[in-house]
């Protein structure tokens, strides 16, 4: 039973990390891309705590703490360069932003 | 695996497609603010009472209450269409079908873990509760102090990062103060020219 | 060694005019009112190191000491080879020592009035010492490498000079000739000089001397071809003789000193002194002989049509050149250089007058514009009647004594190509030679000085810088060979290893030799004789002559032409040359290299092109780009 557990938000974690990767890579909205970034980092916490609790050890949750710290950082920064983008494109479309474009 | 679980589980995936296919980002937004809750609802169901916690209070509240507002301040809420190149859209839906099959393949298949160790440790799961906010507390004030610091170390840096960056400036772009000395001095000289 | 050393003034014979050269090089950004001090500084150091060259020289003549040697510094080493910067000086290099900065100190002298009013004259003079350095170093240097050194230095400064009014596109074309030319010579040197390394193991003249018997007949021969090769270049022989009538586009004074005296003279030096090695291959000698035979007639010949006076004198000079090396073709090196020093005396002499005419003249050089100088021009006069007097081989001028010597000794010693004995033709050719050398220097001297002016300017006397060195030099080329002539051989012979010295003791009873000294001065009486008949009484034959014979006007045009050698030269050898390199050109260089490198450029931007629409400034297709690429490393892992 606890490995059907395990493996059950294993692929659970799975689907949401796939579905988030996805979401990166076909949305061209930047804060949708964020949110799919969102939660790719919130499946990779599923696994984590679906880990720690596998080997009875507090270890992973801990680095869950860790990870959403800096998730709180990045979701700061970010926010804040969206902001900045928007502010000289007046559009948070990744079509709209290609200077680098070769 | 309880039918609780499952129930929950099936949730999960449908809020964060929500998330991944909603035409507005606001819907998008509200369906991640859903997702980040089912997955506290998985974190309590997996004993991590103290993560449960944090989930919603950094997740839920902090972080998706900041990107809601962006949302409604820049006035972002328009449909926008999934993407404009057909091709790769596919192609990405491959590559993560490809990516799915290996997790699952990885999951269920013996060989990608090393023998025996999900076995040897199968049973010491719910005898005590690690997940428990003392239990974690504990481990991170002591084991994990420095970088317990360094996370602070590193929210001040962003902090700080993020209003620089978000920081209006008074002067609009490209009117850097080199540009302008530069096309002062060139004024100057054509006045000279001039006279 | 110490430098209080008596022989540390060997060093300083090559090393006066080296320091002389420096300071003038570091002078040349000087205000022009103070240039007039660079010919008399140049003068200074040549005329110190001749001092130093006559104090060394009295030691080995008093018999003290055969030879004085001096090692600077150990130039280089490599394994067992070890090059030292060494001077050695013997009889041979003595003389050679004492012509080179007798000569070239006179030649400085006449040079500060010749010179006169260029405003470049430190330029001038800094090459001209550094020259004399070259020239030094390739006489005195105990080593190969050190002869090497100053043979390239004399090349140099040679194309330097021959060019010095470089804003004249023919003169420097005629520098880059001779610069050309010498090199092929020189390639062929090198290879000698690598030949006898080869083989030998050592650079060193001495050891060459001492080892020549462990060296294999047939290199001994390449060695000495190789090697004749490099004198061929250097010393204007057939077939590279032609840069030396061009390099007359230089100043006079250098014609007279390199082009002359000196420079030229080295192919005859470097010969003698690898003499041990000519004697051990005598089908080299017997060539040797041959092309020096070939060389003397042919340019006897192309000098009898010449308008120009200097040019006259060139080929004189590449005529005399043949005889010297019929000389050491003939075995007699002392001959060799006994001819190489009264050359430079009236040789000299010669062009140094010429210049002074043709200063004199507001530099003219066409003898049809000359004429009836002697009375404006007394002094250079009675100098260039003594040079003719001396190069003409009449009796006692010191022209017959060495020419007489070399042409006894092509006589007497046989010499042998191809099975046949051929050294009594060779005679006859260089007796005809004689001829034509009398009648082309007396046709010279009547244009020149007899018969009434032609010329458009007032001719005047030079300065007495310029007269001074001419009468100094008109003095040897009258008495050397009367005074010093036996002294000198006998000198000389005592160096060599030849079983040949000619001298007029010895030789007093031999009748033949007297019948063949009878015959040499009557050829060469004739030849004055007739020219001066033809040209001082009947200028206007010449021209009915050749309008009356047609044979006679085609021989004038192709003397005139110089037979045509430069046009042949043109055709069989630059102008394929030019096409070939044209064509490396276009293929190789152009298609081929240029190819590949605008290839390479055009590939990387046409790739570019390609790649770079992957960079289409989609956030998206960049996270699946990199996502694909994380996929690969798993599939890889995975698959491992």
């Amino acid at each position: 039973m606890a490995i059907e557990v395990t493996e059950f938000y294993l692929l659970l974690s799975a689907v949401l990390f796939t579905l988030g990767a996805l979401g990166v890579m076909i949305r061209s909205n930047t804060i949708v891309m964020f949110m799919c970034v969102e939660l790719m980092l919130n499946a990779v916490n599923l696994t984590l705590v679906t880990f720690s609790r596998q080997f009875g050890e507090v270890h992973g949750q801990v680095f869950v703490f860790f990870v959403m710290a800096v998730a709180a950082a990045e979701a700061a920064v970010g926010l804040a360069i969206i902001l900045a983008v928007f502010r000289n494109y007046f559009s948070i479309q990744t079509s709209d932003v290609h200077d680098l474009a070769g | 695996m309880t039918f609780a679980m499952m129930f929950f589980g099936l949730l999960t995936v449908v809020a964060a497609l929500g998330v991944v296919f909603a035409a507005k980002p606001l819907n998008s937004a509200l369906s991640l603010v859903a997702t980040l809750f089912l997955v506290a609802v998985h974190f309590a169901m997996l004993g991590a009472d103290f993560v449960a916690a944090l989930q919603v209070l950094i997740y839920a509240g902090a972080i998706m209450v900041l990107v809601i507002f962006v949302i409604m301040l820049l006035g972002l809420d328009e449909a926008s269409a999934v993407s404009k190149f057909k091709v790769p859209r596919y192609l990405a839906a491959v590559f993560c079908g490809v990516f799915l099959g290996l997790l699952v393949f990885a999951v269920s298949s013996e060989g990608i873990f090393p023998v025996g160790i999900m076995d040897s440790v199968a049973g010491g799961a719910s005898e005590s509760n690690p997940g428990s906010p003392r239990e974690v507390g504990m481990v991170l004030l002591t084991e994990f102090i420095f970088p317990f610091q360094l996370a602070a170390l590193l929210l001040l840096a962003a902090i700080v990062g993020a209003v620089l960056l978000a920081h209006e400036e008074k002067r609009p772009l490209g009117k850097g103060r080199g540009l302008s000395a530069m096309q002062q001095k060139n004024s100057s000289e054509e006045e000279l020219r001039e006279v | 060694m110490g430098l209080l050393e008596q022989n540390a003034v060997l060093a300083l014979i090559p090393l006066m005019p080296l320091v002389g050269a420096c300071l003038l090089g570091a002078s040349l950004g000087g205000k022009p009112e103070r240039h007039w001090q660079s010919g008399w500084a140049a003068t200074i150091f040549s005329a110190t190191s001749f001092i130093a060259a006559i104090s060394l020289f009295l030691k080995i003549h008093g018999g003290d000491v055969s030879s004085i040697q001096y090692g600077l510094w150990q130039w280089f080493s490599s394994g067992s080879l070890s090059v030292d910067l060494a001077f050695r000086m013997d009889r041979l290099a003595g003389v050679m020592t004492l012509v080179v900065t007798g000569v070239g100190s006179l030649i400085h002298l006449y040079a500060i009035g010749y010179m006169d009013h260029d405003e470049h004259r430190p330029r001038f003079f800094c090459y001209l010492n550094l020259f004399l350095f070259s020239m030094l170093l390739l006489v005195l240097g105990d080593n190969l490498l050190v002869m090497f050194v100053g043979w390239e230095g004399v090349g140099l400064c040679s194309y330097l000079l021959i060019g010095f009014w470089f804003k004249d596109m023919e003169n420097a074309k005629a520098g880059q000739k001779a610069f050309v030319v010498n090199r092929i010579g020189d390639a062929g040197f090198l290879l000698g000089i690598f030949t006898i390394f080869w083989s030998l193991g050592t650079f060193n003249f001495l050891e060459i001397e001492n080892q020549i018997g462990l060296m294999p007949d047939y290199l001994i021969l390449a060695a000495a071809l190789l090697m004749f090769v490099g004198a061929i270049g250097k010393s204007a022989q057939i077939p590279l003789y032609v840069w030396l009538p061009d390099a007359m586009a230089g100043p006079t004074p250098v014609s007279a000193l390199i082009h002359a005296a000196t420079m030229v003279t080295a192919g005859v030096y470097m010969i003698t002194r690898l003499s041990v090695l000519y004697l051990a291959a005598p089908e080299a000698l017997a060539v040797i002989a041959v092309v020096g035979t070939a060389t003397a007639l042919l340019a006897a010949t192309v000098a009898l049509a010449q308008n120009d006076i200097k040019k006259v004198l060139a080929y004189s000079t590449v005529s005399q050149l043949g005889y010297m090396f019929m000389a050491l073709g003939a075995g007699a090196f002392s001959n060799g250089i006994y001819h190489v020093v009264t050359h430079a005396f009236f040789k000299a002499c010669l062009f140094m007058a010429a210049g002074s005419v043709i200063v004199g003249c507001h530099h003219q050089q066409d003898m049809r514009q000359f004429g009836g100088l002697r009375k404006s021009m007394p002094l250079t006069f009675i100098a260039y009647l003594a040079a003719t007097f001396a190069i003409t081989g009449l009796p006692y001028g010191s022209g017959f004594f060495s020419k007489d010597a070399i042409l006894w000794a092509v006589y007497s010693k046989p010499i042998v190509l191809f099975g046949t004995e051929i050294q009594e033709v060779l005679w006859a050719i260089g007796l005809f030679t004689a001829f034509l050398t009398a009648f082309y220097m007396t046709r010279s001297l009547v244009m020149t000085f007899f018969g009434s002016y032609r010329g458009s300017e007032h001719p005047h006397e030079s300065p007495w810088t310029m007269t001074t060195p001419i009468l100094i030099l008109a003095v040897p080329s009258l008495f050397f060979g009367w005074f010093y002539g036996e002294a000198l051989l006998q000198f000389i012979g005592q160096w060599g290893r030849e079983d040949l010295l000619v001298g007029h003791e010895v030789l007093a009873a031999n009748p033949t030799y007297h019948l063949l000294e009878m015959i040499s001065i009557g050829v060469a009486l004739s030849g004055v004789v007739l020219s001066a008949l033809v040209y001082g009484f009947m200028p206007s034959i010449v021209g009915s002559m050749l309008k009356a014979v047609a044979l006679l006007r085609g021989l004038h045009a192709a003397l005139l032409n110089k037979w045509w050698v430069d046009e042949f030269y043109d055709a069989v050898i630059i102008k394929p040359l030019r096409v070939f390199s044209n064509t490396i050109f276009t293929v190789i260089d152009r298609a081929l290299i240029d190819g590949t490198v605008n290839g390479t450029g055009m590939f990387v931007v046409a790739n570019a092109e390609v790649t770079r629409r992957m960079h289409n400034g989609k956030i998206g297709s960049y996270v699946m780009l990199m996502f694909a690429g994380m996929l690969a490393a798993i599939v890889f892992w995975i698959v491992l």
